[in-house]
């Protein structure tokens, strides 16, 4: 009885196998010899209820009293001792029916025993009959006595029957004493039976043996009900002390339980909770439910679902409580399982929405930006045929109406590309396409030269300066197009917002910035602070978050007074962060902006100049090394008189002597190419410069033999924005010296026209070929095979020769191999031995410029005879094909007339 | 007036764009067309009169070599050939260029049944380019003579 042990259960409960309650490995040795036997199929049950029986642990002394003392206990016996009497009850009734039976037969007989006694008394008047009927004499007089008092209906019978015999009645009288007889032997028997009956009642009478079979009954049903089940059931007392446990865990003995509580039994998690539980119970008075999850060395983490009463005595006072606990931690893990599952899914499903949304909008946003970087490559090439186009015609002849109106065409052709150019580098940042290059360069240069070209396009009375303390080193590495790409733009913003006071550009070494991240850090990197500031509008407090983004500006209102697309400074801000460094903006307004940007560098060396490619050393005259230059840290240019601009810094005189002269001339600085000390130190066509700013920049650089003004025209934004603003000016101006232009542009003309030469047998190619040539503003001289081309060319110094392939007489390829041979043997023997008529008589002009080589244009209909292979091997420079147009006899004439 | 100028001038365009898209012009045509100005108002009337003359020169000299059956001189109508084959590139004759590329492979293969063929095709074909054309140039003086200007045809 101590100490069984519970055994492995296993129950089918749905389709799942049920542990057990408690573990199976837990409990002595001797506990396993009362192992239950797994339930079988077919149990016999009263063997169950035996079995049973032993697994019952209580109190054997305070259950009944228990039983006894509580309003559950009574209740029971109470039951049982209420259908104890109604049993009895039933049985008295059934008793008392059967003598009510009995009695009623006994009243019959008497009373037909009283009527045939007067019948027979009525008859046998003679006395014999009397000693027979001796005995019921009595009962004869007492039944006559009765018939007197109660019967008058049989005395009138009995006068009916007199007319019978005698002898009748005789018999008749026999038969019905023999009837009596045995009624009366019967009255006998029920009495004895009724006797009999009575005490048996007696010897029944004490339920005590029934009422324990049927607690019996009822605790072995209990037992196997709940044998196998997961349950543990008990009673506690007001201090929650156990007196009656079932279905403990196995390993706890009685006295270990019984008595105690179970924050003395348990340790561990849950324990307190489950005691708390139960006195809260106990309190209120009112059962509960309660899920808990116990955390004990004992039995591990397991969860019960615990019911809990309370329980009176018949005071209705509180004694204890039951408490049973259904072991759920299956069904908990399962269910937490199942919502941890919902929870899970859920979330992921959000996420996966999330995600969705994103990548939809990042696709949509790449695509959007692919889309206007592509639009943008797309518009700019065409546009800048228009632009192109435009400033070709703006050399041609055009009245002073049509000249403002082809200037307003150039200088929005001009903005428009800068636009598109400004969308193309900020899709280019992000998308990481941009790459940046480390050049040597010497910021004193760079800041110079950025304000110069400002001051050039200034229409305003601003004074502009530069800054650089001398710290800064002489020559840094860094992405020099870049910087000053950014300075630019600040500076031409600056300029845009102020209206008198000053814009500068100041630069500082400084420490690291915080920002900063260490790896960038080296020895031979500098941080240089760079600001740029102005005495301007100012930007009002709530406008500087937005202002570094794309397409903002101030606000609206600036837009329409100011202009400007807004890019400028999102791109700044990109362009400072992807060198690693950082652009910030200080602002007060009417007082002026600082736009501050901080960028690392490397310091170079400054001795390697020869290498020195950066975008200035064209810039810079290095045949006339002006060392003041590289070290200066001040500039300044002042306003003078209106739009023309002079430096007022010492350092400038020397280096812009030639601008100074021309202060002085009529027409002034027109083009932003005079900004550039290159191309007009030392030139003697300074005036022709001006009108230079009419033409395409590589054809008059041609026309007056300027060998180093490689200059690369509107590459830069701001030679973009000078030459468009120079066009401004120069409308104005050219109203003064129309006259002068005109007589400039013919001595141009006539000095430097090239001599052509086409060689071309059929008319109407000539015919359209010499109209081309005449727009593009050249003539030339015409030769109809290649005999009367080597004739010409012998007579005439060609600078090009346009060379049909198939004509008749000559073809153009033998008639250009006779031309290379002159050219090498200095003599025409060759072609006198090919049968051509030389005509000696000019020979001399040809020997003058025998030396250098005469190029030679393939005119090709591009078939196999005219392969561009054989034109080469033949000796000609390089080829167009057929039908000529008038871009690629214009590309030709760019590339060998120069 | 106003809307008479622009109908000829929408007719106009839309012939032009007609002759394209039929394959008669290219873009030499147009190229052409660019370089009259002030200076050579006539300047494509006069090279395309020239190139017609041409046209009946070239085309009668290889009609008549190759009436020499037998004694064919495939050269000489190979040299006809490629000067109708240089004109009409230089002036935007689509299809008689077109042409002219087929005869000339004809010639140099000697394939006299081709060459004739190919020639008759040319006669046609340079025969209607020059009636279209005069259409068109009539279509021209008569937007002038209604005050109007001759659009500049944008044919992409």
């Amino acid at each position: 009885m101590v100490c069984e042990m519970e055994t492995d259960q296993i129950e089918e409960m749905d389709v799942e196998v049920l542990s057990s309650m408690w573990p199976d490995d837990v409990g002595t040795q001797a506990d396993n010899q009362f192992n239950v036997e797994k339930p079988a199929g077919d149990l016999d049950t009263l063997k169950e209820v035996d079995i049973a029986e032993k697994r019952t642990m209580a109190d054997l002394k305070r259950l009944p009293e228990l039983l006894n003392t509580t309003d559950q206990g009574s209740s029971q016996l109470t039951n049982l001792v209420r259908q104890w009497e109604y049993m009895q009850d039933h049985a008295v009734r059934l008793l008392r029916e059967e003598l009510k039976i009995l009695t009623r037969q006994r009243e019959e007989a008497e009373a037909k025993e009283l009527k045939i006694i007067e019948e027979h008394n009525f008859e046998t008047e003679e006395p014999e009959n009397v000693p027979v009927l001796d005995e019921t004499s009595h009962l004869f007089r007492r039944f006559r006595q009765k018939k007197r008092d109660e019967l008058v209906d049989s005395k009138r019978v009995v006068i009916d029957e007199e007319f019978d015999t005698v002898a009748y009645w005789k018999q008749k009288a026999l038969s019905l004493e023999k009837m009596l007889e045995a009624s009366t032997e019967r009255e006998r028997r029920l009495i004895e039976k009724l006797n009999e009956s009575l005490k048996t009642m007696e010897s029944h009478s004490a339920p005590v043996e029934e009422l324990t079979q049927n607690l019996k009954r009822a605790e072995g049903f209990l037992h196997f009900i709940l044998q196998n089940a997961p349950i543990v059931m008990g009673h506690q007392d007001k201090d929650l002390r156990y007196l009656f446990i079932y279905n403990k865990f196995p390993s706890l003995r009685e006295q270990d339980i019984l008595g105690k509580t179970d924050v003395e039994i348990f340790h561990g998690g849950g324990v307190k909770e489950s005691e708390d539980f139960k006195r809260e119970v106990l309190e209120k008075g009112k059962a509960s439910k309660r899920e808990i999850t116990f955390e004990t060395e004992l039995f591990g983490s397991k969860t019960f679902l615990i019911y809990v009463e309370p329980v009176y005595n018949k005071a209705r006072e509180k004694i204890g409580i039951n408490y049973m606990g259904m072991e759920v931690t299956d069904q908990v893990r399962k269910r937490e399982k199942m919502a941890k599952l919902r929870e899970d899914n859920a979330v992921r499903k959000a996420m996966e929405s999330e995600l969705t949304k994103t990548i939809h909008i990042t696709e949509e946003t790449m695509r959007a930006k692919q889309m206007l970087a592509t639009m943008s490559h797309e518009i700019r090439s065409p546009l800048s045929g228009v632009v192109g186009m435009a400033e070709i015609l703006s050399t041609t002849k055009l009245d002073k109406e049509q000249r403002q109106l082809l200037n307003v065409m150039i200088s929005s052709g001009d903005l428009v590309l800068q636009l598109i150019n400004d969308i193309l580098d900020l899709s280019k940042v992000e998308s990481g396409v941009m790459k940046l290059e480390a050049t040597k360069f010497r910021p004193r240069e760079v800041v110079k030269h950025v304000l110069q070209t400002a001051a050039a396009s200034l229409k305003k009375d601003l004074t502009l300066e530069g800054n650089i303390a001398d710290e800064v080193p002489i020559l840094v590495v860094g992405d020099v197009l870049r910087i000053r790409q950014i300075l630019t733009n600040l500076i031409s913003n600056a300029i845009k917002f102020t209206h008198r006071g000053k814009v500068g550009i100041k630069l500082k070494v400084i420490s690291q910035p915080s920002f900063a991240s260490d790896k960038e850090q080296n020895e031979t990197s500098v941080w240089i602070c760079c600001d740029v500031y102005d005495t301007g509008i100012g930007i009002p407090e709530n406008a500087l978050p937005c202002l570094f983004k794309k397409y903002m500006q101030a606000s609206a209102d600036h837009a329409r007074k100011y202009g400007g697309t807004g890019l400028g400074l999102a791109i700044c801000k990109q362009l400072v962060e992807l060198m690693g460094g950082q652009l910030t903006v200080t602002s007060q307004v009417n007082l002026g902006s600082t736009f501050t940007f901080i960028l690392p560098y490397k310091v170079a060396t400054s001795d390697d100049h020869s290498d020195d490619q950066d975008e200035f050393s064209d810039m810079v005259d290095h045949h006339q090394p002006e060392p003041d230059d590289t070290t200066e840290g001040y500039f300044q240019f002042k306003p003078l008189l209106g739009s023309i601009y002079s430096n007022g810094g010492p350092v400038m005189g020397n280096n812009f002597l030639p601008h100074k002269a021309m202060l002085t001339s009529p027409i002034k600085l027109i083009n932003g190419s005079v900004a550039d000390p290159s191309n007009s130190s030392g030139q003697s066509q300074t005036v022709q410069v001006e009108n230079g700013g009419y033409m395409d920049e590589s054809e008059s650089a041609h026309q007056y033999g300027n060998g180093n003004g490689h200059r690369c025209p509107s590459k830069e934004s701001e030679s973009c924005s000078s030459s468009q603003a120079s066009s401004e000016m120069e409308s104005e101006l050219t109203v003064s010296s129309p006259r002068e232009e005109e007589k400039t542009e013919t001595e141009v003309k006539e000095t430097s026209q090239p001599k052509i030469l086409l060689v071309e047998d059929n008319k109407i190619n000539i015919m359209v070929a010499k109209s081309m040539m005449k727009q593009l503003g050249y003539t030339m001289d015409i030769a109809n095979n290649g005999v009367e081309a080597i004739n010409a060319v012998k007579d005439t110094s060609y600078d090009l020769v346009l060379m049909d392939v198939c004509m008749p007489v000559m073809d153009g390829l033998k008639a250009t191999r006779l031309i290379r041979s002159y050219e090498e043997s200095g003599n025409w023997d060759a072609a006198i031995e090919a049968g051509v008529d030389i005509k000696t008589s000019e020979s001399e002009q040809g020997c003058e410029r025998s030396t250098d080589r005469l190029p030679i244009v393939a005119m090709t209909a591009n078939t196999l005879a005219e392969s561009s292979e054989e034109c080469y091997a033949n000796g000609m420079d390089s080829f167009i094909s057929k039908p000529v147009t008038l871009q690629k006899l214009k590309e030709c004439l760019q590339q060998y007339l120069q | 007036m106003d809307a008479h100028v622009a109908q000829l001038q929408m007719q106009y365009r839309n012939y032009i764009l007609s002759l394209y898209q039929q394959g008669f012009l290219d873009d030499q045509f147009t190229e052409l067309k660019s370089l009259q100005d002030d200076g050579s108002p006539d300047f494509v009337a006069e090279v395309l009169s020239l190139f017609f003359d041409d046209c009946v020169k070239l085309v009668g000299n290889m009609a008549r070599a190759l009436d020499q059956i037998g004694t064919v001189d495939f050269c000489q109508v190979g040299a006809n050939v490629h000067q109708l084959k240089g004109s009409s590139s230089s002036v935007g004759a689509k299809r008689v260029k077109g042409l002219c590329i087929n005869f000339k492979e004809l010639c140099e293969a000697k394939n006299y049944e081709g060459c004739v063929r190919c020639l008759q095709q040319v006669d046609i074909e340079y025969k209607t380019l020059k009636a279209k054309l005069q259409d068109m140039f009539n279509l021209e003086k008569q937007i002038v003579q209604a005050g109007g200007i001759v659009p500049q045809v944008d044919i992409n």
